[in-house]
Order: structure tokens, then sequence, then C-alpha cells
């Protein structure tokens, strides 16, 4: 009967959600693997002895945009929240299906910016630089990718007969709070890596 | 049983379902303020502010974090205890950040460990099981052939001087003696070097391996003033 009764009610002894609660916990562990990642390319920041180095081949204004992208995702991402919490699903469709675009069109940027960089002459065993960078932004990369799965996956689930169900909101919610700490993470590596100068 | 549950579920704490109490407009509105500081941190990259470059960025960094984290993630409107849980794990992430930077910053263990992985990664792939080139080093010249076949190549390097020298092989087309300098040595971010040996102490030999494509190269010692006290030799590969 209790089981029965843990069976529906998802709620923690705090009175929130258990699986809010457990994504929260998820992002909070995630600073401290993304915090790693961004310790080693600081640590070896500058300790290439061949080229190519960071300030001749990064390209800003190309990272610049798709910084942009992914910060208009986040806010595509919030207005399907709303729609889903508002039970605006039309509003929740378009803007899950313009996230998931723009998710896509980020990835498109790194695979382009990772390509230039290959036929500089710059991958992961090239020198220190190659090694810490690919290995930071490719992992963000994944998270990107993962995050454009999830939202997918979402989406088409809302064209069902019954949609994503009584809970829609709380699903889009926590999807959304994945997609938000992705790009939160890309705020930092965005400033530590590309804009501070070398 | 029944009285204990219910006893139980009394006692959990009343769940929070409130909605954000902010709309599609407000939204729009952070997402332009969020923009807006992105252009102002593009254009304090580019800027002469000097020393405050890095502290006007990892401000404004910091203050996108927290409008996504507090509006976009709800965690203003949320339970207190997710504020408490992301607060401990991102604090805890920063002070790794932290010890592992005061720790190995400009470590010189990390520093030769690179000198010779980047002789290696020059090489590329360890090719290089071809020809020795044997370089001499002294005061204040570098002594070596002036010519060499493309292909696999070992620097055999020994410093017959009084005092520490290392080598520096530069590919470029730039003449031996032009090479740019900045600080006293040759600047190593505006040249292609190939192959290096790290320091060496009077009498001492080193090695480096390089795969070696035809064309202009350059043997230099870029010990602080070396260069410029004549320490360079061309070598021309065919």
């Amino acid at each position: 009967m209790a089981a029965a009764a843990h069976g529906t009610v998802h709620h923690s002894s705090t009175g929130i959600d258990n699986r809010k609660l457990l994504m929260w916990i998820f992002l909070a562990s995630e600073c401290l693997f993304f915090g790693s990642l961004i310790s080693a390319y600081l640590i070896f920041k500058g300790a290439s002895l061949v080229g190519p180095y960071p300030e001749e081949i990064l390209d800003i204004p190309l990272t610049s945009t798709s910084t942009f992208v992914l910060l208009m995702s986040s806010l595509s991402m919030v207005l399907a929240v709303y729609g889903a919490e508002h039970a605006r699903p039309r509003m929740m469709k378009l803007w899950l299906f313009v996230t998931v675009l723009l998710g896509l069109a980020f990835l498109g940027f790194q695979v382009y910016e990772f390509r230039a960089f290959g036929q500089e002459g710059l991958n992961l065993s090239t020198n220190q630089f190659g090694a810490t960078f690919f290995v930071l932004t490719g992992f963000h990369g994944t998270h990107v990718g993962v995050g454009v799965v999830i939202l997918s996956s979402l989406l088409f689930g809302s064209f069902r007969r019954s949609g994503l169900g009584s809970e829609a909101g709380f699903h889009v919610e926590v999807a959304g709070l994945y997609w938000h700490f992705v790009d939160i993470v890309w705020i930092v590596i965005f400033t530590l890596i590309y804009l501070i100068p070398q | 049983m029944t009285s204990d549950m219910a006893h139980g579920e009394a006692q959990l704490p009343e769940v929070e379902h409130s909605l954000p109490s902010i709309g599609p407009r407000q939204y729009v509105m952070i997402g332009v303020i969020l923009t807006v500081i992105t252009a102002i941190e593009l254009w304090v990259s580019y800027s002469s502010l000097g020393n405050l470059i890095i502290p006007v960025l990892l401000i404004l960094s910091a203050v996108k974090f927290i409008v996504v984290v507090a509006f976009f993630m709800h965690l203003r409107f949320d339970h207190p205890a997710l504020t408490r849980f992301f607060v401990f794990g991102f604090v805890l992430a920063t002070a790794i950040l932290f010890a592992l930077i005061s720790l190995f910053w400009n470590d010189a263990t990390i520093i030769e460990g690179t000198r010779q992985e980047t002789v290696h990664a020059a090489a590329e792939g360890g090719a290089a099981a071809g020809a020795k080139l044997e370089v001499a080093l002294g005061e204040f010249h570098v002594g070596a052939a002036g010519e060499a076949v493309a292909g696999g190549a070992e620097f055999d390097v020994k410093n017959d001087g009084a005092v520490p020298h290392n080598l520096r092989v530069i590919k470029t087309d730039l003449a031996p003696e032009a090479l740019p300098v900045g600080g006293g040595v040759v600047d190593e971010s505006q040249v292609e070097v190939v192959a290096s040996v790290a320091d060496l102490a009077a009498g001492a030999t080193g090695s480096a391996t390089a795969t070696l494509a035809a064309g202009s190269y350059v043997l230099i010692c870029n010990v602080p003033g070396h260069y410029q006290l004549g320490m360079y030799a061309a070598l021309t590969v065919h």
C-alpha cells in the first residue's frame, strides 16, 4: 500500500518533486565535470610549444554568432516551457521546434569550426591547446547533441493523440533545465576560452 | 498502519506548484538584455581597457550566468533548496578550479612534459627515425650541417659551451638573422617550431625528432639574448 502510494507521489521530504531534484543535483555534478575540464584548459593554456596557438586560430566573430544562437535557444526554450505550463500546446510545439533548430545550428557552427581547425593543422594531438580545447568544447557539443535528442523526443511526443500527458509542463520544464544549463556552461566557456586575451 | 501513513503524509511540506510570475514579454526582455551584454563583452574583448578586460569580462559573464539561472531556469521562483543544491555544486567546482590552477600554474613539470610531448607531436606520429643531424651549441654559435633530406630526422644536440643552451628548429622563409624577437628571445608564437630541446647544462646532450618537409629552416638557441648574439644556423631541407 505504501509502495502504491510511492508509485504515484513523486515528492521528496523537501516537498520538491524528486525527479526535478534529481535533475538539479545532476546539474550540480555537471558543474564539477565542466569545472575540471575548464581547469585543465587554463592550466595548459600557453604551454604549447608548436602552433597553431589560440590567438592565431580562434574565430571570435564566428563564435560570437554561435553564442548568440545558443542564447536565443534558451529564450525559445523558456517560451516552450511557458506554453507547456499554461496549457498552450501550439506555443509549446512551436518554440520546442525553434529550440531544436537553434541547437542544430549551434552544432553546425561547431562542426564548421572543428573542420576549419583541422585544416589549419590543429587536432587533439597537435599540442596542449588542441588537446584541452577539443575535449572541453567537444564534451559541451555532446551535451548540446543530447539536449537536441531530448527536445526532439518531446516534440515528437507532443504530436501523439495524448500529447505529453497530464505532466507535459513538468517534462518540458525539466528538459528546459538541462538545456539552460548547457547554455550557461557555454557562457563561461565563451568568456574564458574565446574572449579573454591569450 | 493507515494512521501512520496519514501521519507521514501530513508531515510532508506543502508542495509548491506556483508558476513563475513572469510571462513571454518579460522573457523576451531578458533575452534582449542577455544579447546586449554579449555585445558589450565582444566590444570589451576588442577594447584597449588593458588590465581591466579580464575582470570586466568575468563580471559580465557572471551577470549573464545568474540571469539565466534565476529567470530562465526559474531558480528565483523555485524552492530554495534547489538553489542551495546548485550553488553547492557550483562553489565546489569553482574551488576545484582555483585549487588546480594554484597547484599547477606555470608548473615546471607540466612545461617540461609539454616540451617532450610537443617534440613527439611535431614528429607527426613518431615517424622520424631517419637521418641523424648533429648540432653543437657554444658561445655563441650553432654548429650544424647546412643541408638535409626531407623525412624523419633526429637532432642530436650537445652543449659544448660553458653556459646553458637550448635548441629550437624553426621552419621559416625568413633569413636566419631576421626572426621576430620580443623580450630578448625569438617570439615562438610567431614562428613554426617543429622540434625543440629544453635547456641543456654545459656538457649535456639532448635530442629531438621531427619530420622535415622540404624547405628552409633555422636552428637557434632561444635562451634570452643568445639568438641576438649569433646563435642561429640555416638548414635547407631538400
